[in-house]
């Protein structure tokens, strides 16, 4: 069959991108074995976590070893089963001489062991397999649980061809196999030919058969061996096996039903370990062996249609990543967009609040009084003498107007006086304060009350719930230093007004003219009209002609530098509103996009999960079907 | 015994309907606790007080499980197969005995025994009072297997797990394993030991037994009962095992299995009631604070409202309301007053939205804060603040109202004061003759001094019209004594108003919010006193001695953390 050619890059690529997608979720956690629980939260069960990592490595190796044509001439020959099934002992069968060590509490093999011919190096063409392991010799027994896989040459004199490399492997399926998957898996990725090594007691558990079914759907060849089932119920099991357990789970995935060739061996039940491959004592070693060195056995993996098939398979299993990848972007999506949205309408309610409302020019009030004092007479001390005996001349009239208002209140209206605590600035940041945080965790107890809902807004709930009290206290201090702020900038704008309207000393002079006319008038009304114009004078003076004068003020100056006033208005209120803006930013959104970080939810990029599928979607395109 | 737990199932059911009712909990709290209820109950906290002793045969495919009962009973009644073979659970019963009597665990087990195949009755009575159950292979690739296993296996009060040489350190059964390790009795057979079965390792079996008392011991488990039987030969082992399960597992050891399992079972309750209770956060203090944020913000509302009745005062009154004088002079007279009228004492205030919108917006505020402050601290509102909300709307709707009705209230009064508005007309009229006089005496002393040729008006003109002027403050004075402000009385009206229906709202709000602090409170503290007679069972459960009954001790692992 033709040698099919996706481009290169397209694979070094999709490599590269599979590194990425690895990294992110095992900084998430989801690669160790034993994951924390925000992670096996995150995938659904501990038995979705344990699935999920072997999904993802399995991808991983998929794309580095088999779709990546390997450059050697080698034939890797790997024995796979459950534990104590006697996997050792069938590769001591296979090499007909005692290299990989059995033990009765089984569990022994821990790594991956390769058994090249001696000189030959096994991982000469995959120059991408078993990334981070360490290679060692025989003699080493180490006990830490780093990744590592053995190479022993097998002893000159063997009877299996130059290019066969047997592998010992791991239990797939033992306490504590998890930690020894990954070079479980490296190794399998390898393979030309799987032995699978079964018994009666195992040929029906579930998982086992499950690895079966992703083995041969990502286009390994197969070959069932059958150990340690006694010759009266062979047939039986492999009947029970063909008619019923394979096409169960054949259905519950909708898959085909894979036909595998099957090699019985016999229960030996007594004799040293050479006896094994002893063809007197042991006829079924030789049909075995026979089995695993026929060349159609597994034809070289640099073909199209395993390439294929393992390119398909990597896809599907880190679709599934993908997937969980792309719910944790969403749900966090969410959150981002439902803090944004909160934060905009912090500041348009702030705006329409207190900005928008006459009460921030409440403090402009205080330009009136600013400017009548521009109105008195430029001789300071005269101006301070002529107050005092005018407050004191006053003083008769002050009280019987005093008086007269307090007997009018006392008869017709009765008022409070007391005011509201706290100043309108402060009541608007604190309103909108609370409706952010009221509204924010709404959303969370709206999606947390979903059943089926992703299990970041569990754990953002906690954090969330966690966070208030010190939201609560950032914000109180923000407002704090808000609040003087503010006050500060209003006097600057006072102050600005006031040196403007000194600017016009047309104006000033006017006023001045028209407050010494109507004094002069209220004095000549007072000498003119007999025995008592002087409370006529008084009265006129404290009751029409201030007010008059005030109102005259403001008018004229709004009149005259209303657009200047306007102007400083309008900037006061921009300023005040990045104000809120910015506190919002510093009190509100970074902390809330930190929480978020912390949920151990993975990152991964957008971007990176799109072209990776592109690419796998092109590598199987890129190859032809070929004969399986 | 059932009567001291089955006093306290109602009280729970109470308790989780009391949290569900007011959303004291959230939801997935309750489904745990609810999920520790039916394990509990599955483990028989309710259940009959003359148990039969149920032992289930468990263990991963082709063990061997049925062969050992056949072995047991001495006879075929299992069907045997090549693994995956028992697809339904069979019960080893004595015919004395009621099978009915199984339906007290459970409806699973009861169907079973209901169901004439899945019974094989015996006459031995050395096995009288208990059943043997076989069960389908708990990894088996069918899922159906593994479902009737879970079903029945909650029921069991003593789980034989039957494993083999080849098959002991497989994980996922004895992740099955450690899943049930608190809530039944365990022993362990390890299957097949024989040559036929372990092949060439069958001369190092010392060391797989080794192996395998290690892992059982990691389990958790302190001496437990392993028995290592091989079902081909007739051997000590078989024998032994026989003889354990007839004699060694007798009605003390039943009765301590029995408390032991409901004792886990309580134990598993207390433990998510502990784990709901410590999200119930809610003190008496915090009711407290919350009723005294209510009336901060009922004192602010009740400011606004007079700001804004002040407000009505400033508004021009319907002007048919004043009797008026009659003619020129009275109109003269009017204007003179209007200009010697005292300014207003207070500025009205605008209010943008209504009358009362600013006590409403401050009210709703106010909710806002509360709410905060709930979440803060942890108290669980539930639907409070939509309530709240409505309760605000409905504020503000009949606050706009109460301008109109207080001034047709004020205007109706007003008008019925016939007496007064003659009295007025008649002191107005008098007023205005005065006037009249006075002007046409001006006038006369006017002509009479310019014919005399002594000519100094200002000073008559200057008293005449301070005559007129004080005329027309009198009669103006005399007129309000009579008949005070109209608008200051819509006003006093309209604050009444406003007021009673502020005091209506605020009260109902705080005493909302107080009652569902007060709830949460008492939810507390009924938990509390549950957990406490939770413990009460379980100690009573442990005085019953199952720890003296040492068979019974070795059969439950010692409790741990995971």
């Amino acid at each position: 069959m033709a040698q099919a050619a996706p481009p290169a890059e397209a694979i070094a690529a999709a490599i590269a991108d599979m590194q990425a997608v690895r990294r992110a979720f095992a900084d998430a956690g989801l690669l160790d074995a034993a994951p924390p629980d925000a992670a096996v939260a995150l995938a659904g069960g501990a038995a979705a976590a344990a699935a999920l990592r072997r999904d993802l490595l399995f991808a991983d190796a998929l794309l580095r070893n088999r779709v990546l044509p390997r450059g050697d001439r080698l034939r890797h020959v790997v024995v796979f089963g459950g534990t104590k099934v006697g996997k050792s002992s069938v590769v001591n069968l296979l090499a007909q001489a005692s290299l990989a060590p059995v033990s009765p509490e089984g569990g022994f093999t821990r790594h991956p062991w390769a058994f090249p011919a001696a000189g030959v190096d096994p991982l000469a063409g995959s120059a991408a397999a078993f990334p981070g392991f360490i290679r060692t010799a025989a003699d080493s027994v180490v006990r830490d649980g780093a990744e590592r896989y053995r190479v022993v040459a097998r002893p000159p004199g063997d009877t299996l061809p130059r290019e066969l490399v047997l592998w010992d492997t791991p239990d797939c399926d033992s306490v504590g196999a998890e930690r020894y998957l990954p070079g479980l898996i490296e190794a399998l990725s390898l393979a030309d030919l799987v032995v699978y090594v079964t018994s009666v007691e195992k040929y029906a558990v579930a998982a086992l058969v499950e690895w079966v079914f992703d083995l041969h759907e990502a286009g390994f060849a197969l070959l069932e061996c059958l150990n340690k089932t006694p010759p009266r119920d062979r047939d039986a099991v492999l009947r029970k096996q063909q008619d019923d357990i394979l096409p169960r789970i054949a259905a519950e995935r909708g898959a085909a039903v894979p036909v595998l060739p099957v090699v019985a061996l016999r229960v030996m039940a007594e004799g040293a370990d050479a006896d094994l491959w002893d063809a007197g004592r042991h006829p079924e070693a030789d049909r075995l062996r026979a089995a695993v060195l026929r060349p159609a056995a597994g034809a070289g993996t640099d073909a199209a249609g395993p390439r294929r098939a393992a390119a398909a398979a990597a896809a599907r299993r880190v679709r599934r990543a993908l997937d969980l990848a792309r719910a944790a972007r969403a749900a966090r999506a969410t959150w981002d967009d439902a803090v944004a949205a909160e934060v905009a309408r912090f500041v348009r309610r702030y705006r329409e609040e207190y900005l928008a409302a006459g009460e921030v020019i409440e403090p402009f009030m205080r330009l009136n009084l600013e400017i009548m004092r521009l109105l008195d007479y430029d001789n300071r001390e005269l101006n301070a003498a002529l107050r005092f005996v005018r407050r004191l001349t006053t003083l008769p009239t002050r009280l019987v107007i005093q008086v007269g208002r307090r007997v009018q209140d006392a008869l017709f209206a009765t008022g409070d006086t007391t005011t509201t605590a706290l100043p309108p600035q402060a009541r608007a940041f604190t309103g909108a304060h609370a409706d952010l945080l009221n509204a924010l965790g709404r959303v969370i107890d709206a999606a947390g009350a979903m059943g089926g809902h992703h299990p970041f807004w569990d754990r953002l709930g906690s954090a969330w719930r966690a966070a208030l009290p010190g939201l609560q206290a950032a914000f109180g201090a923000a407002l704090a230093e808000q609040l003087r702020r503010t006050d500060a900038e209003i006097r600057e704008t006072a102050a600005r007004i006031v040196a403007e309207l000194r600017k016009r000393p047309a104006l000033v002079g006017t006023l001045k003219g028209v407050r010494i006319a109507t004094q002069a008038g209220a004095v000549a009304m007072g000498f003119l009209v007999p025995h008592g114009g002087g409370l006529v004078h008084d009265a006129l003076e404290e009751l029409v002609i201030t007010p008059l004068l005030l109102g005259a003020t403001e008018k004229s100056a709004d009149w005259l530098v209303g657009a200047f006033v306007a102007a400083r208005r309008r900037e006061l209120v921009g300023r005040l509103e990045q104000d809120a803006t910015a506190l919002a930013a510093t009190v509100y959104a970074a902390p809330l996009a930190a929480l978020a970080d912390g949920t151990g939810m993975p990152d991964l990029d957008a971007a990176v999960a799109e072209r990776l599928a592109g690419h796998l979607a092109a590598i199987v395109a890129g190859l032809p079907e070929g004969v399986a | 015994m059932s009567g001291a737990g089955g006093a306290l199932l109602p009280a729970l059911d109470r308790f989780v309907q009391a949290a569900a009712a007011r959303e004291l909990l959230e939801a997935s709290e309750i489904a745990r606790l609810e999920a520790a209820v039916a394990a509990a109950r599955a483990g028989g906290i309710d259940g009959p007080v003359e148990p039969l002793l149920v032992i289930m045969l468990c263990g991963p495919t082709a063990v061997g499980k049925s062969s050992l009962l056949n072995a047991l009973a001495g006879a075929d009644i299992a069907p045997v197969g090549v693994g995956a073979t028992t697809d339904r659970p069979l019960l080893y019963l004595h015919e004395a005995d009621d099978a009915a009597r199984l339906f007290a665990y459970g409806r699973a087990l009861g169907e079973l025994a209901a169901d004439r195949p899945a019974v094989v009755r015996h006459g031995r009575a050395a096995v009288r009072g208990k059943v043997i159950v076989d069960t389908p292979d708990i990894d088996s690739a069918v899922r159906e297997h593994r479902a009737a296993t879970e079903a029945a296996a909650a029921h069991a009060d003593i789980i034989l797990y039957v494993t083999s040489p080849e098959k002991y350190k497989v994980e996922d059964p004895l992740r099955w394993l450690a899943a049930h390790r608190q809530r039944h009795g365990i022993g362990f057979v390890l299957n097949k030991w024989d040559a036929a079965g372990m092949g060439m390792q069958f001369a190092q079996r010392g060391r797989v037994a080794e192996d395998f008392r290690a892992l059982i011991t990691r389990l958790g488990f302190v001496d437990p009962h392993v028995f290592f039987v091989s079902t081909q030969d007739e051997g000590a082992a078989l024998a032994e095992l026989r003889a354990w399960i007839e004699a060694a597992l007798d009605r003390s050891t039943a009765m301590a299995v029995g408390a032991l399992r409901r004792r886990a079972g309580w134990g598993g309750i207390a433990a998510a009631l502990t784990a709901a209770l410590a999200t119930v956060t809610a003190r008496t203090e915090d009711a407290r604070e919350a009723a005294q944020l209510w009336s901060t913000a009922a004192a602010a509302a009740r400011q606004d409202v007079h700001a804004a009745a002040a407000g009505l005062a400033a508004r021009p009154a319907p002007s048919l309301y004043r009797p008026r004088g009659t003619g020129l002079p009275a109109l003269a007279a009017s204007l003179l007053a209007a200009r010697l009228s005292l300014p207003p004492p207070a500025e009205p205030v605008a209010q943008p939205g209504g009358f009362g919108a600013t006590a409403a917006a401050a009210l709703r505020r106010a909710a806002g804060e509360i709410e905060l402050f709930a979440r803060t601290r942890g108290v669980r509102l539930g639907a409070l603040p939509a309530l709240w909300a409505q309760e605000c709307d409905g504020l503000a709707e009949d606050l706009a109202a109460v301008p109109a009705r207080a001034e047709a209230a004020a205007v109706a009064a007003s008008a019925q004061a016939r007496v007064r508005r003659g009295l007025a007309t008649l002191w107005l009229g008098v007023v205005e003759a005065a006037t009249v006089a006075v002007l046409a005496l001006t006038l006369w002393r006017l002509a009479s001094d310019f014919i005399r040729g002594t000519y100094a008006p200002f000073a008559l003109l200057v008293s005449a019209a301070a005559m007129v002027a004080l005329l027309a403050a009198f009669g103006q004075m005399g007129v309000r004594l009579l008949f005070p402000s109209l608008a200051r009385r819509i006003a006093a009206t309209g604050r009444g108003l406003a007021e009673a229906r502020l005091d209506r709202a605020a009260t109902a709000l705080t005493e909302a919010t107080v009652a569902q602090i007060e709830a949460a409170e008492q939810l507390r503290a009924d938990g509390t006193a549950l957990l406490g007679d939770i413990d009460r069972e379980i100690a009573r459960l442990s005085l019953n001695a199952p720890d003296a009954d040492a068979t019974a001790a070795r059969l439950f692992a010692a409790a741990r953390a995971e």
